[in-house]
């Protein structure tokens, strides 16, 4: 007697998992790199002025965690003895639509802290706002420039501090999910 | 349907329709007592040993279940392990590992491999089944990149005993509070045993591991694995089912994913980890998901004129989520999926002193991207391997075992992409390439005339294509703190290669050393670039995939002799030393030196003490000590700095383990206590990828239970 029944059971397995290719392998997603910080966008108004400044200064690269180079690294231009309102916005532009991540870090504000490190004899600056533990977030602040005039560097760190953040978290907690250093310029 | 029209082929094959004889040398086939498979006793018979190269018994590997399996499979000559933490670690064979040698579990290979070096074969730990390392001539069957070597783990026969039989384990570590259990039963499903089938199950929990001072944060892992088998046995006809489940969760030290050069130096420059944890089993990002479903079928039949015909199939799903710690979203930052077909049909017929083995088969692939608007470090693409093999063995008592292979391969390979920014309805770059060469190999084992010396040669020459995260890969290499670029302009590596083997086994004394030539032309490798790239994460280094000239050598060493009737002492060594020919410099990732020392005993069931001791008097235990030497053979710069890598090599280290078990009267429950790292040794390795960020494990105790419905004697 020949085992017709397994081989016939056999062939229907088989034949079942034959068709379990997959059909989208030539129609791919693009590649949206969710949650790659493309750009930062640093509004800074000075509301002592009359009528208010504002203005915007970008870093901006395209490719996120890519191998090109930045396409735009602007200088920040601040006047001497001003009180600027700075604020940080992040967006992902490899997205389609491109994406605000400003909601998406300020709904996780506990784990994520903007560290600022700068001359202070060029400019002093002091987060305003707070996470959902009252600690210090860093996407709004104040910044104070000096009486100084000169050049020097500025950098914006978005430390992510997925355990334990608290009052004494700085540059060395976590790691880091932005980090782009600013040539810094105060003008009269 | 290449399987479908296999079967009707085989079923319509006028040799099938004539009566089978209902015996096999005069012994009655149609009951349980018979119920080995003539063809396979065939098979074993013919096949012989000569590409064989080590062999690691089930009963051996249980010593150390609970472990990856690398770790299990360490204790082969020539075995080291790479790892990147956790159950993250992957075999690595005299030097070579990834996509370089085969992991086969039950005829199937492991595609997952594929994917890069950074992933561990799905393979339950807990599994039962001999590993087997074959070199040269058989492990051509599997694939020409295989030339490297062959891992394939057989399950045990499923018609061993005839009856039903239950086994049952549990294992339980202290170092990072690991609990793990197996079941597996198995058994006759009809009264004359045609129908067998065996399952087994197993589950794991780990929390985060303990370094000597600390604990690694966010490194435990959730495991659990069942596999059910379905034979059917008559005659001459053997069809054979296995579905495999496996699924890991796999927490990654938040530590090892620096996101910027400065992360890096933070956590080389510091003594200790820069994100200690705690006695806990909780996990959070960043992880690693896997899920891997694989099915496989062989068809097999005897022939009255001895030959053995055999059809395999094979399906296997391989899905991998990766989730970073920056969690802007609740998704993974890379889906991958890869679905294999594999199917062949084999026919072996032996004839006096020489056997022939011809195939042809089909391995057809796909692998997608699934996680909407995710990175694609690795395309989608679409790959079709048909070829070609014939085998001939030739055994002679004055000239010894040959073994010669000859395969054709054809790999036609389709990647599909649109870049960032795209829109889903923007045109699709299709990129195409076609590769197809030969490969041959050759073993040779002779025993000197009068004595207990054996030779083994294994010679051959292999290739193997350039796989797609080598091709095109782009961007950031997750949790490497590296920026990683494809090379579209790669070509296959070419290996020749030649292995020459010693061999000594008396009743007192087992001697093995091999030493082995590798020449690959255009290997492939991460050669660092000169510019970091500036990103608005920080600053990168970055790296490209580079194909050069290389050579590998290695030398092995097992000596083990017997004092008494009890006692055995063992002793290994293993050095590889691998070249970059074209800079004439050392090639990175390469195991250092390593040699250990171990004193066993194991009361045999002869000794008449030992059947009289209670269950709790132990009946075997030992001390092995390990030595890993500095890897001093890395590239450096004229500084004495490590030009490829990111720090220098580890000191190395010295490591003692020690071990102890018994059993119950009749072999039914057997214990084991083993105490890894036993002096608490602060070290790291050259080969953890996590050795920028920690130590490796502390002082680890583990406790194994074992039973057994029935006793059957074990290797």
């Amino acid at each position: 007697m020949r085992p017709s029944i397994p081989l016939l059971l056999s062939c229907l397995v088989n034949l079942f998992l034959l068709s379990a290719c997959r059909k989208d392998v030539d129609n791919p997603q693009p590649d949206g790199q969710h949650g790659t910080v493309t750009t930062l966008r640093l509004v800074l108004t000075d509301s002592s002025a009359l009528p208010a400044l504002r203005d915007t200064f970008v870093f901006d690269d395209p490719d996120g965690a890519g191998g090109q180079q930045p396409i735009r690294w602007d200088t920040l231009r601040l006047r001497s003895e001003r009180t600027y309102r700075a604020q940080i916005l992040l967006t992902n532009q490899l997205a389609n639509p491109p994406q605000d991540l400003h909601p998406l870090i300020k709904a996780q504000g506990t784990q994520h802290l903007v560290v600022f490190g700068a001359d202070t004899s060029l400019v002093r600056i002091q987060i305003t706002d707070r996470d959902q533990l009252n600690l210090p977030l860093g996407l709004e602040s104040l910044w104070h420039s000096g009486n100084r005039l000169g050049t020097g560097t500025l950098s914006i760190n978005l430390r992510h501090i997925a355990f334990g953040k608290n009052l004494n978290s700085g540059a060395n907690s976590g790691h880091s999910d932005v980090l782009v250093h600013f040539p810094l310029a105060i003008q009269p | 349907m290449l399987h479908l029209i296999g079967a009707i082929l085989l079923s319509s094959h006028p040799w099938l329709t004539q009566d089978m004889d209902s015996t096999l040398n005069g012994q009655p086939l149609d009951s349980s007592r018979s119920l080995q498979l003539p063809t396979v006793e065939i098979i074993n018979q013919v096949l012989g040993q000569g590409s064989e190269y080590a062999r690691l018994s089930a009963a051996k590997a249980l010593e150390h279940s609970g472990q990856p399996l690398a770790r299990q499979l360490e204790t082969l000559p020539g075995l080291s392990v790479l790892s990147a933490g956790g159950q993250l670690a992957k075999p690595v064979l005299n030097g070579l590992h990834s996509q370089r040698i085969l992991i086969l579990q039950d005829g199937v290979r492991l595609e997952g491999q594929a994917w890069g070096s950074d992933h561990a074969p799905e393979i339950d730990p807990f599994q039962e089944g001999d590993w087997t390392l074959l070199q040269a001539a058989s492990s051509l069957r599997y694939g020409p990149e295989a030339l490297g070597g062959v891992l394939d783990q057989q399950a045990s026969p499923l018609l061993q005993h005839g009856h039903w039989d239950a086994h049952a384990s549990t294992v339980g570590m202290t170092n990072n509070g690991l609990i793990g259990a197996h079941l597996r039963l198995q058994g006759p499903l009809d009264r004359r045993g045609r129908w067998q089938v065996r399952w087994q199950g197993s589950g794991q929990k780990s929390g985060n591991v303990r370094i000597p001072g600390a604990y690694l944060a966010n490194t435990g892992h959730r495991e659990h694995s069942s596999t059910l088998e379905l034979q059917y046995q008559h005659r001459r006809w053997l069809i054979h089912h296995s579905l495999r489940i496996f699924q890991l969760r796999q927490g990654l030290y938040p530590g090892a994913h620096a996101e910027n050069t400065l992360d890096l130096q933070n956590a080389f420059n510091s003594p200790w980890p820069l994100w200690p944890g705690s006695r806990s089993d909780q996990l959070d990002r960043p992880f690693q998901e896997v899920r891997h479903y694989q099915y496989s079928l062989r068809l097999q039949r005897g022939h009255s004129n001895g030959g053995l015909s055999q059809i395999r199939y094979g399906y296997q799903d391989n899905q991998r989520q990766e989730w970073d710690n920056r969690s802007f979203l609740p998704l993974p930052e890379m889906a991958l999926a890869l679905g294999t077909h594999n199917a062949s049909y084999t026919y072996t017929h032996t004839r006096g002193a020489w056997r022939w083995e011809q195939a042809a088969g089909l391995l057809f692939q796909q692998n997608v991207n699934q996680a909407s608007n995710a990175r694609q470090f690795i395309r989608n693409y679409q790959s079709v391997n048909t070829y070609a093999y014939s085998m001939m063995t030739w055994a002679n008592r004055t000239w010894g075992q040959h073994e010669w292979a000859l395969r054709y391969d054809q790999v036609g390979f389709d990647t599909y992409y649109r870049p960032p920014g795209s829109a889903t309805n923007d045109p699709v770059t299709r990129d195409g390439r076609n590769f197809r060469r030969w490969s041959a190999a050759w073993t040779w084992l002779w025993t000197i005339p009068g004595t207990a010396w054996q030779c083994r040669v294994n010679a051959g020459s292999g290739w193997r294509p350039p796989s797609a995260n080598e091709l095109y890969a782009n961007g950031l290499h997750q949790g490497m703190a590296a920026l990683e670029q494809g090379n579209p302009y790669l070509v296959p590596e070419q290996t020749q290669m030649i292995n020459l083997g010693l061999e000594w086994k008396d009743k007192n004394l087992e001697f093995y050393s091999q030493v082995g030539l590798r020449s690959i032309r255009d290997y492939i490798f991460l050669e660092p670039l000169a510019t970091p790239a500036i990103t608005i994460n920080g600053v990168y280094p970055q790296f490209a995939f580079v194909g050069r000239d290389a050579g590998l050598r290695h030398w092995n060493n097992r000596l083990l002799h017997r004092v008494g009737q009890a006692w055995k002492l063992s002793f290994s060594t293993a050095l590889v030393r691998g070249r970059d020919q074209e800079q004439q410099e050392w090639l990175v990732w390469m195991p250092a030196d390593r040699w250990s020392l171990g004193l066993h005993h194991h009361a045999t069931p002869t000794n008449k003490a030992s059947r009289t001791r209670s269950f709790w008097v132990p009946n075997q235990g030992g001390l092995e000590f390990q030595r890993v030497a500095h890897q001093s053979r890395v590239p450096l710069d004229s500084l004495g700095l490590p030009t490829v890598d990111y720090a220098p090599a580890p000191p190395g280290y010295s490591l003692l383990r020690l071990y102890l078990g018994g059993q119950l009267q009749g072999g039914h429950v057997h214990w084991m206590i083993s105490m890894d790292n036993a002096l608490n040794t602060r070290y790291r390795d050259y080969m953890n990828r996590l050795r920028y960020f920690a130590d490796e494990p502390g002082l680890n105790l583990s406790f194994r239970l074992q039973y057994h419905l029935h006793r059957h004697p074990t290797s």
